[in-house]
């Protein structure tokens, strides 16, 4: 089973981006993707009801994760509980950067870390060549939860990527994911804290399948690791079957 | 269909580099070129370790199949009149500048006229690494293009995806600046071409850190037009280095012309 665990859905307005389910769909078909996990963009407009209409569409496909900013309104915690509780989402998504504070900042986003503790829910956090999405950011939230799953989204795409490795190998509860990150932070990673904290993600729209899948193919050569990765790893931190 | 891999780094790093301990030989480059079927490549050194000599002295050994580029550390170039003839002596048909790692900005006109101005005297080709700090952003290069409209300016990573607009933004602007597409984006190269058209758009892999397979594959899949490839994955390149303007014909062959 393959499993992407990253991918977004929407047409919010004020951006080009956007990808429609059957968009999605289709480049899941000509990919052999099984499933993949869905949120929304992270633009201020983010709809997570569009993708909770997706995920009831199509619930053996999409896996919902509800985005979430630390500076929504005061029904936050109801909002994100409703969406993994009511509409069956599996995570969260959080991305500092666009939302305008950090991961280290716990007093900001503590309220959000605790209760993905309280439900069990593993958060897919962008982290990149920003200073407000370093992988030791993440570090800091993952140290004050550490029962709490943190995949860091990009593994610091290029110039962090060192940096988001050394996270993983000091906290447990960290996975890599490496969508449009550099190649070679897949071998890294691979070696540094094994193929069992290794995801599959290719970001899309931003990035084709293809080009993930391949980067994956050609870097873990070991079959075992490399099912792992594109699908065995996912499965067991979603409860998939 | 002639293909060019416009960023790939190469050299003997005296201490890893990013943690890695990439060592990249020509030997090493022209195998991985092989195995991907890239007929030429520009290499520079492994960021950081400037080994300008070594590249130099790799090209030369297989001309027909790599083509040089000099990093640069403005800091270090009193006299670029100078510096940078021995440049173009040595055979480097560019030179790139990566502002992140030696802290000036692309802006600084003090700094970097005087070395730009060098450039184009000795028909070097400049490449600026944008995208990842205030240092080198998309903005800042147009600038320097507005600044020396006849020299050719290569976007390098195209504002990597959180200045992809802002890069496409400028290449709309400024006929000199080509988008080097390299550890970009799928979408960002899809909006380059629809906004800028294929012409000013060029694959690159940053081989080693990235895979040089890889990167033709997000090309390929990104690129359905058959002719708007041939010219992103290297006949762009190989046109900009003729330097015989926007409409010449490329597959020239890689060389300086004896």
């Amino acid at each position: 089973m393959i499993v992407d665990v990253h991918n977004h859905l929407g047409e919010p307005w004020g951006t080009r981006l956007h990808q429609t389910p059957d968009e999605l769909l289709v480049k899941m078909d000509r990919a052999r993707i099984d499933k993949a996990v869905v949120f929304p963009f992270p633009f201020g407009n983010f709809d997570n009801d569009y993708v909770a209409r997706a995920v009831r569409a199509h619930p053996d496909r999409f896996i919902g994760f509800v985005m979430a900013s630390p500076f929504m309104k005061e029904d936050l915690i109801d909002v994100i509980r409703h969406y993994c509780t009511d509409e069956g989402f599996r995570g969260v998504k959080l991305h500092p950067a666009a939302h305008g504070y950090k991961l280290s900042e716990t007093g900001v986003c503590g309220e959000i870390l605790a209760l993905c503790s309280e439900l069990d829910m593993p958060i897919l956090v962008y982290t990149g060549d920003e200073l407000y999405a370093t992988p030791f950011q993440t570090s800091i939230a993952a140290q004050a939860y550490p029962d709490v799953t943190f995949i860091m989204a990009h593994s610091g795409f290029m110039m962090q990527t060192n940096d988001a490795v050394l996270v993983a190998q000091r906290c447990p509860n960290v996975y890599l994911e490496h969508s449009s990150g550099i190649s070679l932070g897949v071998t890294q990673s691979v070696n540094a804290v094994g193929a069992g904290r290794v995801l599959l993600g290719s970001d899309t729209p931003h990035m084709d399948f293809e080009v993930e899948l391949f980067k994956i193919e050609i870097t873990v050569p070991d079959p075992v690791d490399r099912s792992l990765v594109l699908g065995g790893n996912a499965a067991r931190l979603l409860g998939l079957n | 269909m002639t293909i060019v891999d416009a960023h790939v780094h190469m050299g003997k790093p005296s201490r890893p580099v990013f943690g890695n301990a990439v060592q990249y030989t020509a030997e090493q480059v022209l195998r991985k070129m092989d195995e991907a079927g890239v007929d030429h490549s520009v290499i520079l050194p492994i960021p950081h370790v400037y080994d300008n000599d070594y590249v130099a002295e790799s090209a030369r050994r297989y001309p027909d199949r790599l083509i040089p580029w000099a990093y640069v550390d403005p800091w270090h170039h009193p006299n670029p009149r100078d510096s940078f003839a021995r440049f173009a002596e040595q055979g480097f048909r560019g030179v790139k500048f990566r502002a992140v790692s030696l802290r000036y900005n692309l802006s600084d006109h003090q700094l970097l006229d005087p070395i730009l101005e060098a450039s184009r005297e000795n028909n070097l080709i400049v490449s600026m690494h944008t995208g990842d700090d205030p240092a080198c952003t998309p903005l800042q290069v147009e600038e320097m293009a507005r600044t020396f409209p006849d020299l050719t300016i290569l976007l390098v990573h195209a504002g990597f995806r959180v200045l992809a607009e802002e890069a496409i933004l400028v290449a709309e602007r400024c006929p000199n600046i080509y988008l080097d597409e390299t550890a970009g984006t799928s979408w960002q190269l899809r909006r380059a071409l629809e906004v800028i058209g294929p012409r000013r758009v060029i694959y690159g892999s940053d081989s080693p850190f990235m895979d040089t397979r890889v990167e033709l594959v997000r090309f390929r899949t990104a690129i359905s037009d058959p002719e708007a490839l041939e010219l992103a994955i290297g006949g762009n390149i190989l046109r900009v280095l003729s330097g015989r303007g926007s409409e010449a014909v490329a597959g020239h062959g890689v060389g300086r012309e004896a």
